[in-house]
């Protein structure tokens, strides 16, 4: 079973993409289960626990050009060993492969859009980040589709 | 005089940066968070619904988005002159005590805990939540996550949502409980007082039968001796979701007492050029800069706050507890900043005591969930979030749409102790230039304990809130910088 995580704050710009993703997803893969998790961060395992695949999709700041959608996966991100008192995504997987080893998913696949704006307190995306919007669906269909 | 800086490493915004001054002798002379603010938020609300305010409220902060619903939603009670039905009081207490009962398992066992169950010597790599599990075994590990998902899973039942609650209606609530649903959390509400009792007991096996431990926590670099404030009930008790504020004094008297209505003439924000945070503090006091004492207006909300600010727990075993750990620190007040770990799991007792008591209650399942409203026009609401207290203040036309609105939240009532806490901790450690090893840790378990929240801000990857650390000299050059993802 496959769910699609959206992660960030709906309030504050282009960090509100995944938010803004599981909305349409509704129209355009009503099949698909979505969930807004916000700012969530441990509550996030009680979302993946028993699944086979998930998505995350997520606002990321790294200075290329806004709206450019990156494939990532659990190993591609920050180790979580430098961190002191993390909670960051890295850290809630191994958290949950550490706790419940047999019911973490097979595939976790991050895909992070490269933000314009995460400080304006305002609903819409910017126009670049908007535009990743149904990139970032047709991304996930492509996936579902393909296995 | 030299500045030491800890500021963020990947994000722009939604950041804490922590800047310590030195003196011409290389000595702390002051030592700074700086916290990014709500900018633009009060006008992002003007003109949208005023029942809207608890949906929008809620999404400031991924962290306590049932602190900000309930404090909206009671000011909308004031906005339109209302009470809510006997039932939809209880139902909101009941949601209430779910997000107190997450919130504070997550702060102990994965922000605290490493300090303690680890230890404050151990490296990094080991000083955090994995670190807890190899001390305490994944069954507890598995308790942890179950009983924290037991607090979310109370919320959601009531809320509707996954993280964002949809239920506060002034005067009520939009959804009752059915007798399967209150069955559940009363199931959830049994196990999460044994866990609490556990907590407990860890905390007393690991950390008050270690000497070392409790030196630490009453060892000078973490005293502050302010005022305190919390929400009491008439006896004096505390309650989370509702009563009066009251403030005491460093003698534990009480100083001051006030009806969410009044704050503003009770608490004054005081404004510094280098952040973009507001200072509360007593306004019959004053504001007296970043000192402690019975002349600086400066005081302490959250746990400890809480607790020193109250006479006692309105539930039973809590109420053990809590008189055990004045016995053991000393009386009240306990001025000992690491003590806010303590008083949190007090509290996380209490609030599983009070679900169980809630759920049980023969009103908990009624129907009459919402009184009518009046005409709209200015209020007032205040909760103790997880961190301290929370007010919303609101002003609604004639239509029903925001004029105006002011928060004051947690952190920022925190604020003031919180760098003076950093400071105390830095003095210690850095003498005439020579920064000790160990610094960022000894700052950060200062500002820890109060488990400041950055969080209204944004969340992109890779974390939650980068935080960095900068040494200045009095000639204002950098010296050390040193950075870390904090929490």
């Amino acid at each position: 079973m496959t769910i699609v995580i959206g992660l960030g704050n709906l309030l504050r710009a282009d960090d509100g993409v995944g938010a803004h993703v599981v909305r349409r997803m509704a129209e355009e893969l009503p099949g698909v289960e979505a969930v807004d998790l916000s700012t969530s961060d441990i509550g996030i395992l009680d979302y993946i626990r028993g699944r086979d695949r998930v998505f995350i999709v997520d606002a990321i700041v790294t200075g290329v050009e806004p709206g450019t959608i990156r494939r990532l996966e659990p190993g591609d991100l920050v180790a979580a060993d430098f961190l002191s008192h993390g909670l960051n995504l890295s850290s809630v997987l191994r958290l949950g492969s550490e706790l419940y080893p047999d019911e973490m998913p097979g595939e976790v696949i991050i895909l992070a859009v490269e933000a314009e704006d995460i400080s304006s307190f305002t609903e819409q995306l910017t126009e670049k980040v908007a535009s990743a919007v149904p990139r970032l669906i047709e991304m996930v269909r492509e996936e579902i589709t393909r296995t | 005089m030299r500045t030491v800086t800890i500021d963020p490493i990947t994000r722009l915004e939604g950041h804490g940066k922590i800047s310590i001054f030195l003196n011409d002798e290389g000595d702390v002379e002051n030592a700074y968070l700086q916290i990014p603010e709500l900018r633009g938020f009060e006008r992002f609300c003007e003109g949208r619904r005023a029942e809207d305010m608890p949906i929008i409220t809620s999404r400031i902060c991924g962290v306590c988005p049932v602190a900000h619903h309930m404090a909206s939603t009671k000011a909308l009670d004031a906005v339109y002159k209302v009470e809510p039905t006997s039932t939809a009081y209880k139902l909101r207490e009941l949601m209430y005590m779910g997000y107190i009962i997450y919130d504070h398992i997550l702060h102990f066992y994965f922000l605290g805990a490493p300090d303690f169950v680890v230890g404050p010597d151990a490296p990094p790599s080991e000083r955090n939540i994995f670190g807890v599990l190899k001390k305490v075994g994944i069954d507890v590990g598995r308790q942890v996550i179950q009983h924290r998902a037991y607090g979310q899973r109370i919320t959601e039942i009531l809320g509707g949502k996954a993280t964002h609650p949809s239920c506060g209606l002034p005067g009520g609530i939009s959804k009752g409980l059915n007798e399967e649903e209150r069955r559940e959390m009363e199931d959830m509400a049994l196990s999460s007082v044994e866990f609490a009792k556990f907590s407990l007991e860890l905390f007393n096996n690991v950390v008050l039968e270690n000497k070392d431990y409790v030196d630490l926590i009453l060892s000078d670099p973490y005293q502050l001796h302010t005022y305190n404030m919390g929400l009491v009930d008439e006896e004096n008790n505390l309650n989370l979701y509702d009563g009066e504020i009251r403030v005491t004094d460093q003698h534990g008297d009480e100083s001051d007492r006030f009806e969410a209505k009044n704050y503003l003439d009770h608490i004054q924000e005081h404004v510094e050029p280098w952040t973009y945070s507001k200072f509360a503090y007593l306004k019959k006091i004053g504001w007296n800069g970043l000192v402690d004492g019975p002349d600086s207006g400066i005081y302490r909300v959250g746990p400890l706050g809480r607790l020193n600010a109250a006479e006692g727990m309105a539930t039973p075993l809590a109420d053990d507890e809590y008189r055990r750990m004045f016995d053991t620190l000393g009386g009240r007040p306990v001025n000992s900043t690491l003590a806010f770990h303590w008083a949190r799991l007090v509290e996380l007792l209490h609030a599983s005591e009070r679900a169980l008591e809630l759920t049980t209650d023969p009103q908990i399942t009624g129907k009459d969930l919402r009184n009518p409203v009046n005409e709209p026009g200015e209020g007032v609401g205040v909760v103790e979030a997880a961190r301290g207290t929370l007010y919303h203040h609101y002003k609604v036309d004639g239509e029903g749409l925001i004029e105006k609105v002011n928060l004051i939240v947690a952190t920022t009532n925190n604020y003031a102790p919180i760098c003076m806490s950093i400071r105390d901790a830095a003095k210690g450690l850095i003498k005439a230039g020579h920064l000790s090893d160990g610094l960022l840790n000894m700052v950060e378990m200062g500002f820890r304990a109060y488990d400041p929240c950055f969080a209204c801000a944004t969340h992109s990857l890779p974390g939650r809130m980068p935080l960095a650390l900068e040494v200045l000299d009095s000639c204002g050059n950098l010296l050390e910088r040193l950075e870390r993802n904090l929490l």
